[in-house]
């Protein structure tokens, strides 16, 4: 039941991207094409998945004044790992996220969670909030990427879903396209929980 | 702090072991999608050829393939946002272009990236050598490349550096080159202007095109006039070794000094930033 909650808790109550609103760098770089913003949020998760049961692992065994690099050390190397694997099986993809794959490293989503949820929290636990918290932000980079190629391109995942008839919009697939998509959605989503609330 | 420096330590070397583990494992998967991604790319643009070998001329590395006279070239340049990279397949015997494919880019998403798309690349299929122009109009002339729209810079900059390697493939086979205008170099990126005016000991060459690169604020440009020859060549290379400029006359190659030590005016000159068009 704990676990649940936890993981809904990443998905939706404290979304990264539409209800904390870290990790924007990734956010409004990369979401020009839905299979990025997978990719991207896939990656992201793993990284944090794995860190975050490291982390809660090995808490007790890390001195408090050296936690942050530590903990960085930790999440770099995870990080260098995915860089690897997408280089060799997903090259296509590797090269269009480019830089912001080892940018992940300062991901203060990554970061964030370890030092305020995996070090203080069980493994189980920390497992529940790495999924909550990665899945969350995978669905915002895949919803807010879907949004913006569909606009800006026509299409989702590379298919044509609006025809020769529709002019894209090439403002959306520029960085002012992620800004105004990103502030529509979250505007959005607030509207939603507050309905909730009332 | 003898346990923290000792944590660190630990942690450190388990994390160059996992990570000399993964080297090891991916690598070579890395570099045969490399290859074998590079040996799609030479054949893509050699329309009879089934393999191909490697040859170097002139300094440029060049695939041959087994049809003769069907020759690809990596050739790369500044465009709007970084440099440009792309692969020119030909017959510099016949003077013919059978295919251009841009590789790697980046520039402006959904204006400038349409250089990759079919459309543009549409411009240089099966099309002579000559001094290709950009027209701001459908294009009549095989010579004319109609511009994209919203995307000026990034156009004249492809166009550029496939006149480029036009050329140094016909110097590469013991041609004469052809004489081609190239457009000024502007990049996006906001940095150093550096005018490629040198002097190299006695002889003074001016090359004509102004140099604005983002890389790095030395652009490094190497001049010099080929005595005897029928055409004054100056050609502009920049410290990255990636852009290469023609300018003017015609490119020969074999006569190119770099300048290195040449003073040059690299000063934080306003450069065009901001908006493509």
């Amino acid at each position: 039941m704990k676990f649940l909650k936890i993981f809904k808790n990443g998905l939706w109550d404290e979304n990264p991207t539409f209800r904390i609103v870290i990790g924007m760098c990734p956010t409004l770089a990369i979401t020009n094409a839905a299979i990025n913003g997978l990719v991207m949020g896939l990656a992201t998760a793993f990284v944090l998945l794995t860190t975050e049961i490291i982390i809660s692992l090995v808490k007790k065994l890390i001195p408090e004044n050296v936690r942050i690099p530590s903990y960085v050390l930790i999440i770099a190397t995870m990080v260098t790992t995915v860089d690897y694997f997408l280089q060799a099986f997903l090259p296509g993809i590797a090269s269009a996220l480019s830089l912001f794959i080892p940018l992940i490293v300062v991901n203060c989503i990554i970061l964030g969670r370890a030092e305020a949820f995996a070090s203080r929290n069980s493994v189980t636990d920390s497992i529940a909030d790495a999924l909550g918290m990665g899945l969350g932000f995978t669905w915002a980079l895949l919803l807010l990427s879907s949004i913006r190629e569909l606009l800006g391109s026509g299409s989702i995942f590379g298919y044509t879903i609006l025809g020769a008839w529709y002019p894209p919009m090439a403002i959306m697939l520029l960085p002012a396209g992620a800004f105004i998509s990103l502030g529509i959605l979250i505007g959005f989503m607030n509207f939603i929980s507050r309905k909730g609330v009332k | 702090m003898k346990k923290s420096i000792l944590t660190l330590t630990i942690l450190g070397i388990i994390s160059a072991l996992l990570l000399s583990f993964v080297y090891q494992l991916t690598t070579p998967l890395i570099a045969e999608r490399q290859d074998q991604d590079k040996k799609g790319v030479v054949l893509a643009v050699l329309p009879e050829s089934s393999n191909y070998r490697v040859v170097e001329k002139n300094g440029v590395t060049l695939y041959e393939g087994n049809k003769e006279g069907e020759v690809a070239m990596i050739a790369s340049g500044p465009g709007f946002g970084g440099t440009i990279e792309l692969i020119v397949g030909a017959n510099p015997f016949l003077r013919q272009i059978y295919a251009v494919k841009v590789l790697s880019h980046s520039e402006t998403p959904g204006l400038g990236s349409h250089i990759t798309g079919e459309e543009f690349e549409k411009n240089f299929i099966n099309k002579p050598f000559g001094d290709y122009q950009v027209v701001k109009r459908p294009a009549v002339d095989p010579l004319e490349v109609e511009v994209i729209t919203g995307a000026t810079v990034s156009t004249e900059m492809v166009v550029n550096i496939v006149k480029n390697a036009m050329n140094q493939m016909l110097v590469a086979y013991g041609f004469n080159p052809i004489d081609v205008t190239s457009a000024p170099i502007t990049t996006g990126a906001t940095d150093a202007t550096t005018g490629a005016t040198d002097t190299t000991g006695s002889a003074t060459v001016t090359t004509g095109a102004t140099l604005t690169t983002g890389a790095t604020d030395t652009a490094t440009s190497a001049t010099d006039t080929s005595t005897g020859a029928t055409d004054t060549t100056t050609s502009a290379t920049d410290t990255t070794g990636s852009a290469t400029v023609t300018t003017g006359a015609t490119v020969t190659t074999g006569a190119t000094d770099t300048a290195t030590s040449a003073t040059d005016t690299s000063t934080g000159a306003s450069s065009a930033g901001g908006g493509e068009e």
